[in-house]
C-alpha cells in the first residue's frame, strides 16, 4: 500500500507543504525522550514521528524520567530494531536531573505529601539505575552512539541552522545542558515542541486535583524546566496536561491499531497496556499535533517559568498573560487547548498501520 | 624541585575509609607524622618520575594566572588541558588570559577549550573590583596567537578522562559549571576521575556573602552536582586560602628572575597588588588557586580534615554556603570509643522544621559519609617557597 497516495493524509501533506516547503526535503526532528518502554506513550510518540513519512528523525537523545536512562536506551534500541530502523541513531543523556536528587525528594514528600507519579523513581517500579527492568520485548543487539545527548544537539542546531524541530517529551535535562553548553542553541533550533506542564486540567484524576500545577516532565527537574524556558527560542509550543486529558488510549483504540500489519503495529498489539482509568496519550498528541498542527482548534499564548522555590511549590509551573507578566525575559509559549478528537485518533492509527518509511 | 609527593596509592575506598584518623590529627597544631600521611597524599602525583594528568578548569583572573603558570613549571602535573568558564570576569576574558597564560609559559602544547559562559541558571555575577577589568589586574599582554580546540570544555574533559580512565584529576579553580556539565552529559563519567581538587567554599564565612565563597557563590547548583558526585573532592577553601597573600617581597624576587614566566607573574602580581592599593585593601591578593595547585602538589603543605560537604542552593541570604557536617561539628567532644559508633549513627540534618511541616527535623542522611577533604591549616611560608621557587625558576 503506498502511503502517500492515500486520501486521508492529504489534509497531513498539505500542511507540511506549506510549513517546511515539501519540495525542500522532510522536516528535521531531534526526539528529546524519557523513552520508558515497550510501547507506552513514551515509544509510541517516537514511532508516530518515524512513521510519518514527512519527518526525517536525525536522532533520539534520551534522558532519565519516566524510566532510568539505561533502561530507555534499551527499549529505544529495541524498538528501532523491531521496526527496522536501525539507522536512527540514540543518544545517552542525562541519568539524573541537574539538582534533584531522590532522597531530598523523598523528604519533600514526607512534608508536603506523596507525588503520583515519580517516573523511575515510583516505588512500585524500582530498579536500580544501572539494571533494565523488564523486557518482554527483547534485549537490543545494537548500542547507543558514543556522543552525549547534549553535544549532538549543539552540533546538529549549528549544522542545519533554523532547520529543527526538537521534540521533548520528557524532563528538560539534556536541553538545558545543550544551552548551558552553547546558549545560542535555542536560537539555531527551529522551535521548540515539548509536552509537559499543567495549567488548570479538568480531570478527576488525583495526580492533578489539588495541584493542577505539578506535572511530572517539569517537576522532575524544574531547573532543567526553568532554564529551558527562559532560553530565547523562535518558537516554544506546549501540549499541557490541560488537553491531555481530552484524549484516551482505550481497549477499542488498541484494537484498531492492532488490525494493520506493519511492525509498528504489531509493536503496538503485542506491548500496549492500560494502567487504571487515566490512560491519557501525553506525548502521542504532542508528536501528531506537530505532524498535522490543524489538529489543535484552540490554542492561546502565556508565558512560562517554573517555581524554583524549595517549598511546597518546588516544581510547579508558573503563567502570566502579556497584561501582568514579569518584564524580564519570560518567553511566550503556544499552549493547546483544545482538539480534533476523532481526527487525532485516526491520524493516530493510520500513522501506526502504514509501512515504516525506508531510512533516508 | 620539592620532593614531598606522597607514594601513597591510595584508591577511592580507602580515600573515605581513612576518615577517623584524619579527624582525629586535624585542627590540632603538633602533628603525629603517621596522620598526617593519612590525612593527605590521597590524590597527591603518584612519584616525581611519572607526573600525574590534571585538567586545569580556571575563570582566569589574578590568581588563577598565577595558578596555571605555577602548574605549567611543575614536573609532577602532566597537563592534558587547560579549560576556562566565567567567574572572576566573562568567558570573553578568562579564555583568552588563559592562553596568554599556556604561550607565556611556552606550553602551546596543552589543549585549551571554551567553556560555558554564564552558570547553569542563574545570571553571572563577576568580580573585577578584585581581578581588575581584564581579570589581570590591568597588566597588559598581547593578544594570544593560539586558538582553543573546537570541542567545548565539557565534551574536551569526558573525552580526556574516557582516555585515561582512573588517572585523571580535575583541578577546579573557577565556578563548577563545566565540571558540573561534564558530569551530567556523561552519566558514567564520575567513575572514571580519580579525584577533583578544587579551589572554593569555605567552612568560616564566606567572601562574596558572609556566607558564601565566590566560586560557590556563582553556580551553586553546578557545585552541588560536583559534591554530590561520589568523586574524592579536596576542597581547598577560604579557611586556608584567606592565609595566602602576596607581598612586595615576592614581587622583588619574581622581578628578579629574568625567565619570561618570572617576569610574567611579577607584572600582574605588581598589577595586582597596586590594583588592591586603590581599592583600600591593605594586603596584596591571595594566592587561593595556586593553593589549590599545591595541595596537589604537595599535600604536606596542608593538614585535612575528613567532612560531608554539601552546598546550599535556596537560601534567601545563603546561596552558595558550603556546610561541612563532621562530628566535631557538635559542641561535645567523644571519647575515641565513641566516635567510630558515632559515625556510623551520624543524623545529617536540615533546617528545623516550621510548624506547618514535619514533626521532628528532617535527617538529609543517616551515618557519616565524608565526600570531601577539606583543607583547613596551611603551611604558608612553605606554600611560598614552592609556589614563588617554581615561578623564579629557583
Amino acid at each position: 500500500m503506498n502511503f502517500v497516495r492515500r486520501p486521508l493524509f492529504t489534509g497531513i501533506i498539505l500542511i507540511a507543504a506549506s510549513i517546511a516547503s515539501w519540495g525542500q526535503g522532510k522536516r528535521k526532528v531531534i526526539i528529546d525522550q524519557d523513552a520508558a518502554g515497550p510501547a507506552g506513550t513514551d515509544q509510541t510518540s517516537m514511532l508516530l514521528l518515524i512513521q510519518s513519512p514527512q519527518t526525517e528523525v536525525l536522532g533520539i537523545t534520551v534522558v532519565t524520567g519516566d524510566e532510568w536512562l539505561n533502561a530507555e536506551v534499551a527499549h529505544t534500541l529495541r524498538m528501532l530494531e523491531l521496526i527496522g530502523r536501525t539507522d536512527i541513531p540514540v543518544f545517552r543523556g542525562a541519568e539524573y536531573p541537574l539538582v534533584r536528587r531522590k532522597a531530598e525528594t523523598e523528604l519533600w514528600e514526607q512534608r508536603y505529601g506523596s507525588v503520583t507519579w515519580l517516573g523511575a523513581w515510583t516505588p512500585k517500579f524500582y530498579h536500580p539505575p544501572d539494571q533494565l527492568g523488564e523486557m518482554p520485548e527483547g534485549k537490543p543487539t545494537t548500542k547507543a552512539a558514543d556522543e552525549d545527548a547534549a553535544h549532538f544537539l549543539v552540533r546538529m542546531v549549528r549544522k542545519y541552522p533554523g532547520e529543527i524541530t526538537i521534540y521533548a517529551g520528557g524532563p528538560l535535562t539534556n536541553l538545558a545542558l545543550a544551552i548551558s553548553i552553547d546558549p545560542d542553541f535555542p536560537k539555531l533550533a527551529k522551535e521548540l515542541i515539548f509536552m509537559g506542564a499543567s495549567l488548570n486540567p479538568q480531570t478527576t484524576n488525583p495526580e492533578f486535583l489539588n495541584n493542577p500545577r505539578h506535572e511530572f516532565n517539569i517537576w522532575f527537574d524544574p531547573e532543567a524546566s526553568h532554564i529551558t524556558l527562559r532560553a530565547p527560542w523562535k518558537k516554544i509550543v506546549c501540549t499541557p496536561v490541560d488537553i491531555s486529558v481530552k484524549t484516551q488510549l482505550t481497549k477499542e483504540l488498541i484494537g484498531r491499531v492492532k488490525t494493520g500489519s506493519s511492525p509498528a503495529s504489531r509493536y503496538i498489539a503485542d506491548y500496549s497496556r492500560l494502567y487504571g482509568e487515566f490512560n491519557y496519550l501525553w506525548d502521542e498528541l504532542a508528536a501528531v499535533a506537530w505532524l498535522d498542527r490543524s489538529l489543535i482548534t484552540k490554542k492561546e499564548t502565556r508565558f512560562m517559568d517554573i517555581d524554583l522555590d524549595r517549598g511546597a511549590g518546588y516544581g510547579n509551573i508558573l503563567t502570566w498573560v502579556e497584561s501582568d507578566r514579569p518584564k524580564v525575559e519570560v518567553q511566550p509559549v503556544e499552549i493547546q487547548v483544545d482538539l480534533d478528537t476523532e481526527r487525532f485518533y485516526k491520524t493516530f492509527v493510520d500513522l501506526l498501520a502504514a509501512p515504516t518509511p525506508k531510512p533516508h | 624541585m620539592n620532593p614531598t609527593g606522597k607514594v601513597l596509592g591510595i584508591t577511592r575506598r580507602q580515600f573515605v575509609t581513612s576518615s577517623a584518623l584524619a579527624v582525629a590529627g586535624a585542627g590540632l597544631a603538633p602533628t603525629i607524622a603517621g596522620t598526617e600521611a593519612l590525612a593527605h597524599g590521597a590524590l597527591g602525583p603518584q612519584t616525581a618520575s611519572a607526573p600525574s594528568r590534571v585538567i586545569l578548569d580556571t575563570d582566569t583572573g589574578v590568581d588563577d594566572a598565577f595558578a596555571l603558570l605555577f602548574a605549567m613549571r611543575s614536573p609532577e602535573l602532566k597537563i592534558e588541558a587547560i579549560t576556562a568558564v566565567s567567574g572572576n570576569v566573562p568567558l570573553e576574558l578568562t579564555l583568552p588570559n588563559a592562553m596568554r597564560m599556556v604561550e607565556i609559559a611556552g606550553r602551546t602544547e596543552i589543549p585549551v577549550a571554551a567553556g560555558a559562559k554564564v552558570p547553569l541558571l542563574r545570571r553571572l555575577v563577576t568580580a573585577e573590583y578584585a581581578h581588575g577589568n581584564n581579570g589581570l589586574g590591568g597588566a597588559v599582554f598581547p593578544e594570544p596567537k593560539i586558538k582553543p580546540v573546537p570541542e567545548s570544555a565539557a565534551e574536551l574533559i569526558c573525552k580526556i578522562v574516557r582516555k585515561y580512565p582512573g588517572e585523571v584529576t580535575l583541578i577546579p579553580v573557577g565556578p563548577l559549571t563545566n565540571i558540573a556539565i561534564a558530569l551530567s552529559t556523561e552519566p558514567d563519567l564520575a567513575r572514571l576521575v580519580k579525584g577533583i581538587v578544587l579551589m572554593g567554599g569555605s567552612l568560616s564565612g564566606g567572601n562574596i556573602t558572609p556566607a558564601a565563597e565566590f566560586n560557590i557563590y556563582v553556580d551553586p547548583e553546578a557545585a552541588r552536582i560536583v559534591f554530590q558526585s561520589g568523586i574524592p573532592i579536596t576542597m581547598v577553601g577560604l579557611d586556608v586560602t584567606r592565609r595566602t597573600s602576596l607581598t612586595d617581597e615576592h614581587v622583588l624576587i619574581l622581578q628578579a628572575s629574568q625567565n619570561p614566566v618570572s617576569q610574567a607573574a611579577a607584572k600582574i602580581a605588581r598589577n595586582a597588588i597596586d590594583h588592591n592599593r586603590e581599592q583600600g585593601f591593605v594586603i596584596g591578593p591571595n594566592m587561593h588557586d595556586s593553593l589549590a595547585v599545591a595541595a596537589f602538589i604537595d599535600p604536606s603543605i596542608l593538614k585535612f580534615k575528613d567532612f560531608y560537604v554539601d552546598v546550599e542552593t535556596s537560601g534567601e541570604l545563603t546561596a552558595g554556603q558550603t556546610l561541612g557536617y563532621s562530628l566535631s561539628s557538635g559542641d561535645l567532644k567523644l571519647s575515641p570509643e565513641m566516635e567510630k559508633k558515632a559515625l556510623s549513627t551520624m543524623e545529617i540534618r536540615g533546617s528545623a522544621p516550621t510548624l506547618a511541616t514535619t514533626k521532628t527535623s528532617p535527617v538529609l542522611r543517616k551515618g557519616f559519609v565524608p565526600n570531601a577533604k577539606v583543607a583547613v591549616e596551611v603551611d604558608s611560608p612553605r606554600f611560598f617557597d614552592l609556589l614563588i621557587g617554581r615561578l623564579s625558576g629557583k
